[in-house]
């Protein structure tokens, strides 16, 4: 896995250096700026597939570049660990809404090292797999043999606004009570995701994943916003608890989205996805114990749909 | 006394004490030691700058610098205690910045902790 770790501090990047070289991690790059990390990304004649960035540094801090790297088109989904030493910690928040996978405190831990960098390769591992999977949709599709796990969180290729899943269960976990209470949570739920699973190859199915979620981001232009797929055709969106979105209105929308494709479901003989909607869940300060439980909350709502929402209105998590 | 100074305090007693570090870090650990006295010598012209009303904003912002690259390695490093002090230092500038207190004011909190850091600091290069 090639990585480039960036820190101001040159001590701190030979010990982060060595550290990562103790876990087998040998092709490590380091940078002592952001300006000097955004240079050797632009050189770089293959992809990084991890960086580690510093958030506390001067000019360009690692938020700032954090948001610079996911405008590069190589770097869109790439895994991006930041780098925080405990007073930094307030800025976490701001580096997921630039687009950061996870975070690891100052002074480290070689076990909290290890467990980051097993959870990033196994995101680099899976992006490989659909690296392969696109190559294989674009040249030789109707050979492919590409499997997907149905109930598994993807990155869905070509939509943006999607965060990965393991991303937005990070975010939630750096929250703290407080700020828990503050956020809310729905998912929404392909109804007849699974029959469409069974019918369809593959990128057939991925390619109406897209479809939902352009159409899901689209409807929450408007929102402050975090969207996820979840697997098992759900995809959850984290908004603020007080946020003003119509369900009904967004149902509309994403119904409208993904009309405009309905062509091709019918020349794919699949059958045009259809979405629920599922009500709101608030983050309890009663419940602080498993922050990422409101995730599996909401989803459970939507997919029980119009009949269980009697029971579900006082359900927070 | 404030909880900082309190606490502080109380781990001045500790102060010196280095642990066992794997032999890979070695080389590591001396190339910081290296770096002490220019660290103590930047912390002692930021501390008189701030004691002559010199700047004291930009001088509090250059210890918090300092006090992050020291907290941000020294524990590994096998100097736990300078880490903590480092944290400590940094934690305090970050929550005067965030409460819009004076420079003054969060100098005087930290002031002890920063004494006490150059003391272990300097008690290190001793070992």
């Amino acid at each position: 896995m090639k990585i480039l770790a960036v820190d101001d501090d040159p001590v701190f990047l030979e010990l982060l250096l060595e550290m990562l070289r103790s876990h087998g991690h040998d092709d490590v790059t380091t940078a002592g700026s952001a300006r000097e990390a955004l240079a050797i990304l632009a050189s770089a004649a293959q992809p990084f597939d991890c960086l580690l960035l510093d958030i506390q540094m001067p000019e360009i801090d690692g938020v700032q570049l954090c948001l610079s790297v996911r405008e590069l088109e190589a770097y869109r989904h790439t895994p991006i660990v930041m780098i925080t030493a405990m007073s930094g910690k307030s800025f976490v928040d701001d580096a997921f809404a630039a687009g950061a996978t996870d975070y690891i405190t100052k002074p480290l831990d070689r076990l909290e090292l290890k467990a980051r960098m097993g959870m990033v390769l196994r995101l680099h591992d899976e992006r490989q797999r659909m690296a392969v999977f696109q190559r294989q949709v674009g040249t030789l599709s109707y050979l492919m043999d590409f499997q997907i796990d149905f109930a598994a969180p993807m990155v869905i290729p070509g939509v943006d606004r999607i965060v990965e899943y393991l991303a937005l269960e990070n975010y939630l976990l750096t929250l703290g009570v407080k700020r828990l209470y503050a956020i809310g949570a729905f998912a929404i739920s392909i109804e007849n995701a699974e029959p469409i699973f069974n019918k369809a190859d593959s990128a057939a199915f991925v390619d109406m994943l897209g479809d939902v979620a352009t159409a899901i981001a689209d409807g929450l232009k408007t929102e402050q916003a975090m969207l996820s797929y979840a697997g098992g055709g759900n995809f959850v969106v984290l908004v603020q608890r007080t946020c003003s979105i119509d369900p009904e209105e967004l149902g509309l929308m994403i119904e409208r989205g993904v009309a405009e494709f309905e062509p091709i479901y019918t020349a794919d003989r699949i059958p045009t996805p259809r979405v629920r909607i599922g009500e709101l869940v608030r983050g309890s300060i009663f419940a602080p114990a498993r922050p990422t439980r409101i995730l599996d909350q909401a989803i459970e709502i939507a997919q029980r749909g119009p009949h269980g929402k009697a029971g579900s209105r006082n359900l927070v998590a | 006394m404030t909880h900082l100074e309190q606490k502080s305090a109380a781990d001045r007693s500790k102060s010196g004490v280095s642990e066992r570090i794997p032999p890979s870090l070695v080389e590591i650990q001396a190339r910081f030691r290296a770096m002490i006295v220019d660290r103590i010598l930047m912390f002692e012209a930021l501390k008189r700058a701030i004691e002559v009303n010199q700047q004291p904003a930009q001088a509090l912002g250059a210890i918090s610098d300092l006090a992050h690259k020291i907290s941000g390695v020294a524990a590994t490093l096998g100097y736990p205690h300078a880490g903590q002090l480092a944290a400590e230092i940094e934690q305090a500038i970050h929550d005067g910045n965030v409460a819009a207190r004076s420079a003054h004011q969060t100098w005087n909190c930290i002031q002890p902790d920063l004494e006490a850091l150059m003391d272990e600091l300097e008690s290190l290069l001793d070992e």
